[in-house]
């Protein structure tokens, strides 16, 4: 009988992380590494609506101090993003109406490194692509309306900064 | 885009660091209750538009603007615009050439009686909305009814804008 090779399957390595940057806000995500690749996933909010990302990343080395590359996608749903326009401004009475309905779709490409092996805090920068309708514009003119919403495209750096406590 | 909607864009979007296009497909300039007196022959009127103050805050940053068509509604006096057989509108504006911006030769009059006039042109026209106001001159050819009547005209056009928000233009 001959003897099939068998390939050992390491188990993925489960983590629970949080992470702060742009334009992806605050994020908890649950983690799944498998060697040198991770799948995360999970629930943010950007200062207006709550939103949801996934993504990948690739940590080829198994240094304590790692270099990474990673992609994701998001998304924060459309919300008022007025309270967020006075705390930046710092004006409490700014308004507009087309700051009523903010919301984006967002993909990151980020390099970054990563420290630690069970607690690995996490830096990471790139470009982002961000995508979304505009409403309200002209709504003070009555001679002037936008039949289409107009479609804003936003390329950006960006960076965020986290933490993941893998449980296994 | 405003200046402030462009520091949210920025403080939610990256550290200062932004290059934003925003795309308007279709964008109306409406002018209500033009009134034509009663004409035996070619109709041609004239009116002004100068409420552009919201355009000139959307195109402050690298516009680029076409037209699009110009679409006209009877209001009073007719139910149709099917007595025209061509129709040309033209906007003009301090300093700049008159521009045949919309011309309909055949086939101008859709279903619902209105008036639908093609843009006549592909080319930028940013320059006009620049200005503080617009004469738009719309001619008619055909048997225009013999009482006058009155009609809103809608201007469509396009546009896109550019921002670039960077460390140096801080």
């Amino acid at each position: 009988m001959a003897l099939l090779p068998t390939v050992a399957i390491a188990e993925p390595r489960v983590g629970i992380g949080g992470d702060v940057g742009v334009p992806d806000g605050a994020q908890a995500s649950l983690a799944m590494r498998w060697s040198a690749v991770t799948f995360y996933a999970g629930t943010g909010h950007n200062g207006v609506t709550r939103g949801l990302r996934a993504g990948i990343e690739l940590a080829p080395a198994s240094w304590f101090v790692r270099p990474t590359l990673s992609a994701d996608y998001g998304r924060f749903p459309e919300g008022d993003a007025n309270p967020f326009a006075r705390m930046v401004s710092r004006d409490p009475m700014f308004y507009s109406a087309s700051l009523e309905r903010v919301g984006y779709d967002y993909a990151n490409g980020h390099l970054g490194i990563e420290i630690g092996r069970r607690l690995v805090f996490s830096l990471r920068g790139g470009v982002s692509h961000i995508t979304g309708a505009l409403h309200g514009l002209a709504a003070g003119s009555e001679a002037i309306t936008f039949t289409r919403d107009p479609k804003a495209t936003v390329w950006s750096v960006s960076a965020r900064m986290g933490v993941t406590l893998y449980v296994n | 885009m405003s200046i402030k909607l462009a520091i949210v864009a920025c403080a939610l979007s990256a550290g200062c660091l932004v290059e934003v296009k925003v795309d308007a497909s279709e964008v109306k300039l409406s002018y209500r209750g033009v009134a034509v007196p009663a004409t035996k022959s070619a109709v041609a009127t004239s009116f002004v538009v100068d409420d552009l103050a919201e355009v000139h805050e959307l195109i402050g940053y690298d516009p680029e603007v076409r037209l699009l068509r110009a679409e006209l509604h009877p209001i009073a006096g007719i139910t149709s615009f099917d007595f025209v057989d061509s129709a040309h509108v033209t906007l003009a504006a301090d300093g700049l050439p008159e521009l045949a911006a919309y011309d309909c030769a055949h086939h101008c009059v859709a279903a619902s009686g209105d008036l639908t006039v093609p843009a006549a042109i592909q080319r930028d026209v940013v320059d006009y909305l620049r200005r503080d106001a617009i004469t738009v001159d719309v001619a008619l050819a055909g048997r225009p009814p013999a009482t006058s009547w009155s009609m809103d005209v809608d201007i469509f056009f396009a546009g896109s804008a550019h921002a670039r928000i960077d460390a140096q233009s801080r």
